[in-house]
């Protein structure tokens, strides 16, 4: 039998509890919740409040309130599931200072699962999150899209037209048509016949269901899809994060069944039901909230649960601040991982090496959690952040560390097998934001001195990594944190040697990603070596990385220009035959100039997406986004912040704002900037070639047609 | 990283910043060598930039004598091949 999920029952006041022993059985649960309060002062105006409400009892108790002090609290029990309603009351009538509250805002799935240590997904009795090899329950999985009769884009005013069903088991799809009534109808009983475990939707939470609420509505008809009526719904919002707007659709969640959005899910595209049953697993999130939250919120929970097993109560709001610094100490503290400039041009004979998920080795490693760094119990402590010299905890193993090491353990463990590399990219997503959980201001257990350890010593390894490969004779080309460009005349063996030699001194695995044909390192326009700037051929592979290419701001004919300039460089496999090629690919430009200035293009390949920045008043400068959206809005568009402008290039030098640009929906002509879509194809050409040629030859040969011979470019 | 105190490179760029009155007043060719010299300052950013001392100008200064020392190094070897 199988513990698949569990959610709250609002009127009822307990848990329904979802299991599956070949059939799904739901059952109500009791279950009280708790939350936890400490009084700085006036203890007498709290208890006096707690008397007075019939559904809340107390008692006093001594619990750790931070993972280093123990104290008296007072614990609040409640038979009614308002924990919210009271925590915010208490918190209001201690002025939002007097009062410090505990375990409030955490979910009930969250707080079930914890306080009876199971998780979903799990088989009764017998199972334990960091199982490798474990049963999955077997569930029912049904697929639907809708069509909606619309000519433009779909609204709520657009009837429906079908609804298309696929059962996963059966590998077979059936159309519901009909009246729009009937089709409804239709759709809820059928969702009752087949009885499944799992809906997938595309778009379900942004479009699907607030559209087919609508048009059931209509007709009077209630739209129930779970196996227990209602549903927990939530808007949608936009919020900043880290200077960027992000729309976060309104969400869906059915009771007794999942709904999963196959197109909003980031962890569902990424890993599939099976690494969504991994992460669900180790998180003790249930599988249709998890597949809509990110990989930090999995994180979170795992700490979380970490706290709730050490008997740590989770502060409501983190009140930790930052220790004082000198600025001195700030320059030295708050960096990032190591950078060493490249070295231009085209290399051969090298090889690149990578720690696998440094940060998180380094943090499990060296110990590094907000109780362990600076603590108190050991300020001689022998092991000392390099350089900021913090002293870390002898005595006890921290508390990040326990929670990262089983994912770093499983995620080695599922290497190799490409039949779980959902699994191992969910937990890859996890080590890669577990990092940014030590410094980030909200994280309730970060801890911003964690976060500079964490970077001081990837800062060590990587130049201690550096010396011994100049040691062994290697010459570093370029560094990036946790990679390595190294070159050296010697047979693919030798790297693999290297990489074990400095595994086994630094304690974290150095592994080759692959060899170089050739690889070309670019300058910046300030004349040294880019970073991160640079393409080659790995493996018999192309690896392109920071050139146009990759840009999403360029014209998609650029694109494909630079897409057969490496092709063509490919098909070289040494310098000397790299350098014969050149020619080949100043022949690839002249052929993309050539099409442009006779007008031979496809108009959709110059179009120009630009993602907005702000809205259209905000703009200070008339550039062609600006002279874009003003078109648009002319024609009654109006684009936000977040959201993308398309545009052609029409008269690029033009007086006139609107001459400037053209919006391709709305052209009438082909007319666009043949000057400036050529200058644009020069200077992406040159971006990749100049190490080797100045832009004004590369110019005047692409442009009059001269002939250069080997000799004169080089 | 970055947002509550600048980066090296940038407190870097913004002491050659201050230089850029005195690089007006150079001739061409003085000009040039000025922008030569900077280049080898950027060269080591990394190694300015893991000391993380306050005081820029050294880092600077030390880039660029490292780079001299470098060049002395070849012209020496050359040298030494005119005179055999």
């Amino acid at each position: 039998m199988f513990l698949i999920d569990c959610y709250p029952d609002y009127e009822e006041n307990c848990m329904t509890i979802w299991l599956d022993n070949k059939r799904c059985i739901l059952k109500k649960e009791e279950f009280t919740p708790v939350f936890y309060v400490k009084a700085l002062k006036r203890e007498d105006k709290l208890v006096q409040y707690l008397e007075n409400i019939p559904f809340v009892t107390y008692i006093y108790e001594n619990r750790w309130i931070s993972l280093r002090k123990k104290a008296p609290v007072i614990k609040v029990i409640l038979s009614k599931y308002n924990i919210r309603e009271i925590a915010s009351e208490i918190d209001r009538m201690g002025g939002y200072e007097l009062y410090e509250l505990f375990n409030v805002d955490i979910s009930f799935p969250q707080r079930y699962f914890f306080e009876k240590n199971v998780f979903p997904m799990m088989k009764v009795a017998d199972d334990s999150p960091f199982a490798v090899e474990y049963d999955t329950p077997d569930l029912k999985e049904l697929l639907f899209t809708i069509t909606v009769d619309s000519k433009r884009i779909p609204s709520c005013s657009d009837p429906l037209t079908c609804i298309t069903i696929t059962l996963k088991s059966e590998e077979d799809s059936f159309k519901l048509t009909g009246t729009e009534e009937e089709i409804l109808i239709d759709f809820v009983k059928t969702i009752k016949i087949v009885d499944p475990d799992i809906i997938y939707s595309c778009g379900g939470d942004e479009f699907v269901f607030p559209y087919l609420f609508y048009r059931a509505e209509l007709y009077g008809i209630s739209l129930e899809l779970g196996r227990e009526p209602g549903w927990f719904k939530k808007e949608g919002k936009s919020y900043f994060s880290y200077g960027r707007i992000v729309y976060k659709p309104p969400q869906y969640l059915l009771k007794g069944r999942m709904h999963i959005d196959t197109k909003s899910s980031f962890l569902f595209k990424e890993g599939g039901l099976d690494g969504l049953i991994e992460l669900s697993r180790m998180s003790r999130l249930p599988v249709q909230r998890l597949s809509r939250l990110s990989p930090g919120t999995a994180i979170s929970s795992m700490q979380l649960y970490e706290a709730y097993r050490r008997k740590v109560l989770i502060p409501w709001r983190k009140q930790t601040p930052e220790q004082f610094k000198t600025a001195l100490q700030l320059l030295k503290a708050d960096r990032g991982g190591h950078i060493l400039e490249p070295k231009i041009g085209v290399h051969e004979h090298v090889g690149e090496v990578d720690f696998s998920s440094l940060y998180p080795n380094i943090i499990s490693e060296f110990n590094i959690s907000p109780e362990t760094v600076l603590c108190p119990c050991c300020p001689d402590s022998q092991k000392r952040v390099p350089v900021l010299n913090y002293n870390i905890c002898e005595k006890k193993r921290g508390f990040i560390p326990d929670v990262v090491k089983p994912v770093i353990v499983k995620k080695a463990l599922y290497k190799g097998n490409p039949e779980l590399k959902g699994r191992r990219t969910l937990l890859k997503w996890i080590l890669v934001t577990c990092f940014g959980y030590l410094g980030y201001r909200n994280a309730r257990f970060g801890r911003i001195e964690c976060h500079e350890s964490v970077t001081a010593f990837a800062r060590e390894i990587f130049l201690e990594s550096m010396h011994t490969a100049e040691e062994q004779g290697f010459e570093v080309l370029h560094g990036i944190i946790d990679s390595l460009w190294l070159k050296k005349k010697v047979p693919r063996k030798e790297f693999e040697c290297l990489c074990d030699m400095i595994s086994e001194k630094i304690g974290i695995p150095l592994e080759l990603e692959g060899m170089y044909s050739w690889i070309v390192f670019l300058p910046s326009n300030l004349g040294i070596g880019a970073l991160n700037q640079y393409y080659g051929v790995i493996d018999g592979e192309l690896k392109a990385r920071g050139i146009e290419l990759r840009r999403r701001d360029q014209p998609i004919i650029v694109k494909k220009m630079q897409e057969d300039i490496l092709q063509t460089l490919a098909q070289a496999c040494t310098k000397r035959t790299f350098f014969k090629k050149i020619p080949d690919t100043l022949e690839v430009v002249r052929q993309y100039v050539q099409a442009v200035s006779k007008g031979d293009v496809n108009l959709e390949d110059l179009v120009i997406s630009v993602g907005m920045s702000r809205t259209l008043k905000d703009y200070k400068v008339n550039n062609l986004t600006v002279a874009a959206l003003k078109k648009l809005k002319k024609e009654g568009v109006e684009l936000y912040p977040g959201q993308v402008v398309r545009y052609i290039i029409r008269n690029w030098k033009s007086r006139k704002m609107a001459d400037r640009v053209s919006i391709p929906e709305l052209m009438e002509n082909s007319v666009y900037d043949r000057e400036k879509y050529t200058e644009l194809l020069i200077r992406a050409a040159h971006h990749m070639l100049s190490p080797f040629i100045d832009e004004k030859r590369l110019k005047e040969y692409i442009t009059c047609r001269k002939q250069l011979t080997l000799r004169e470019y080089l | 990283m970055g947002r509550t105190a600048a980066t090296y490179r940038v407190l870097t760029e913004k002491e050659i910043g201050k230089w850029k009155e005195f690089r007006k007043a150079l001739r061409k060719k003085d000009r040039e060598a000025f922008d030569e010299l900077m280049k080898k300052v950027r060269k080591h950013a990394s190694a300015s930039s893991y000391m993380a001392s306050l005081d820029i100008f050294d880092a600077m200064s030390m880039a660029i004598l490292i780079e001299h020392e470098k060049e002395i190094a070849i012209l020496k070897e050359k040298s030494e091949h005119v005179s055999d």
